[in-house]
């Protein structure tokens, strides 16, 4: 079996980084061509490196954050060579460098040239610049909510309305700076490039806010059962509604659920799918008490309706189907993911070896522990439990996954599997650097983050 | 997190990548140019007082530029908006055309938008209106 993707003798490795310098390129083109649009033909003449390079902070700093709208978008094309997780991350960053470049363009000016700024007093000042103003608070504002959300205890629900609202009304306010001062904007059409480009943003939010909630109402979903699972795990089923098509995806994607509430309340939450990919149109969600919305799933009734956005990610066996065999590393309820790559692979018939590190903290709590068993019997695969405390007499592994863990029961042929880690961020990162000191090429360790938001 | 990690490398080459940009952007705005040599153009220390005026009608005449707030579209000395810069204004433009120009009247008002011909329509209640002309004309 051969990944027709993949060109013979070329390293996974060094396509990543080409792939990597492909978007790098594409993004900075998106963000300053419409800046070096501006150039040709301008008739005052530099006010100054100082001054330029303010103004040029600016327009890129929000071009750059007119580009934020798309990352969370959910646009499956651009977001696969990456992971989705990557995207957020590259979201929250890219905010921080875009909010300071904004920063910089007002205090290159505020502290080089006040007098352009003019007075800081909304009753007096023009209002593009009280605009401007605003617009730089109140990205400020939003970056530190989301950078210190947890530590402030803001509740995720009302978190997301606000920073999604504030982002638009921050850009709207921007933009209304920017064609108000409008430095550059000297002719009809550079105006009217600069206004199509922050269209395109703005139809982006139109797109995610209406058109796709209202494309999820015409789809819906039915809880058909609640099913409780050992550890304060909830699995619900989920089947389609009349006319809605079944969900074809593969193993160890996610969906976004809406609950209880209508798609376009932003009350949508990331769960990885369970359950077999080999039959889309029954799909299980397996989710364990954590937070808020977690806590209520037990409460759902059968028959509740439930909107389904999904699939997304790039987390699975099927990204990288020419493995020799498959390591996977659960940490808790980080084992949906791979249960689902496991009973894909039991439904396909796959023998394919398999190893699975699954850590948990005692043995009464380990989610589809039963299950799992089962799976051994149909599939070519090995079960290391990992325990944090175990019972009296348990003469399994204890502890937590670490090197010698690992090195004790990977499989022969370990360089040729593909290893898929999903758990607590500090598990994950922990046994990413076991499996590097182990000699396992970072190409072949997958991990899934469940925490990026 | 190695995705984490290789996230934040690239999130830091794209802005600096993304802030060379703009420097270059400056640079090419401000490519030196013969016209641009002249003293008093561009950035740099304001001139202590304007030739041939004497420094108490100057500063008048400063005061009032401040007052109404002229520096949000111009710049003298390369102090305030260089859109607009003011210098050599007075080699330019004569008196009356000077008048025309800061009050936004007569020929100027069919040049300039509605807005900013209301906004300088202010400087003819300024009291040292005088002595801002005196300053602008004094520019050469």
């Amino acid at each position: 079996m051969t990944d027709p993707t993949r060109p013979a003798g070329r390293p996974a490795r060094d396509r990543l980084v080409e792939r990597g310098a492909l978007w790098l390129g594409l993004y900075l083109v998106l963000v300053t061509l419409p800046l070096f649009a501006l150039l040709p033909g301008v008739r005052r003449p530099g006010g100054g490196f100082a001054w330029d390079f303010s103004m040029a902070l600016g327009y890129a700093g929000l071009a750059m954050l007119g580009v934020q709208f798309v990352l969370t978008a959910r646009f499956r094309r651009p977001t696969a060579p990456f992971g989705i997780d990557i995207v957020y991350y590259f979201h929250r960053y890219l905010a921080v460098a875009a909010v300071a470049l904004v920063v910089a363009h007002y205090a290159i000016l505020r502290f080089g040239n006040p007098a352009a700024l003019g007075p800081a007093d909304p009753a007096e000042a023009p209002r593009h610049m009280t605009a401007g103003r605003a617009a730089v608070l109140l990205f400020v504002a939003l970056t530190l909510a989301s950078l210190l959300r947890q530590r402030l205890r803001f509740e995720y629900d009302l978190w997301r309305a606000t920073h999604a609202f504030g982002a638009a009304l921050a850009f709207g306010l921007a933009f209304w700076h920017l064609l108000g001062s409008g430095h550059y904007l000297d002719s009809v059409w550079k105006r009217a490039v600069w206004i199509g480009y922050g269209l395109c943003w703005l139809l982006t939010i139109g797109y995610v806010r209406l058109v796709r909630p209202l494309r999820l109402l015409r789809s819906p979903w039915r809880v058909t059962e609640v099913r409780p699972e050992r550890g304060r795990v909830w699995t619900l089923v989920l089947e389609p509604a009349e006319r809605t098509p079944p969900l074809r995806f593969a193993p160890g994607q996610f969906a976004w659920l809406s609950l209880g509430s209508s798609p376009f309340a932003m009350r949508e939450h990331p769960f990885s799918v369970a359950s077999s990919a080999e039959r889309p149109g029954r799909i299980e969600l397996s989710i364990k008490e954590l937070g808020d919305f977690t806590s209520t799933i037990g409460g759902v009734e059968p028959g509740a309706i439930a909107y389904v956005d999904a699939p997304y990610g790039t987390f699975g066996i099927d990204r990288q189907p020419a493995a020799e065999g498959y390591v996977f590393v659960a940490g808790g309820i980080g084992i949906a993911p791979l249960l689902s790559m496991l009973r894909t692979m039991a439904d396909r018939g796959d023998g394919r070896p398999c190893t699975l590190f699954y850590g948990n903290r005692v043995l009464e709590r380990v989610a589809f522990r039963e299950e799992l068993e089962a799976l051994a019997l149909r599939l070519d695969l090995r079960v290391v439990h990992v325990l944090l405390e175990p019972p009296p007499g348990w003469t399994g592994e204890a502890g937590f996954i670490d090197r010698e863990v690992l090195d004790r029961h990977l499989p022969p042929a370990r360089d040729r599997h593909q290893y898929y880690l999903c758990g607590p961020t500090p598990m994950t990162r922990s046994v990413e650097q076991s499996l590097a000191a182990l000699g396992i090429p970072a190409a072949q360790v997958h991990s899934e983050i469940f925490d990026w938001v | 997190m190695l995705r984490e990690t290789r996230a934040k490398a690239l999130t830091l080459a794209t802005t600096l990548a993304v802030v060379a940009l703009a420097a270059a952007f400056a640079g090419l705005r401000n490519l030196p140019r013969e016209v641009d040599r002249r003293p008093g153009h561009g950035p740099g220390p304001a001139p202590a007082g304007a030739p041939g005026l004497p420094a108490e009608r100057a500063a008048a005449g400063r005061a009032a530029f401040e007052r109404l707030r002229c520096a949000m579209c111009h710049s003298i000395a390369g102090r305030g908006n260089p859109a607009n810069p003011l210098d050599g204004v007075g080699a330019r433009l004569d008196a009356d055309e000077l008048r025309a120009w800061t009050l936004g009247t007569g020929p100027a008002a069919d040049e300039l938008p509605e807005m900013i011909a209301e906004m300088k329509a202010g400087a003819a209640a300024d009291p040292a209106l005088d002595a801002l002309l005196d300053l602008l004309g004094s520019l050469r």
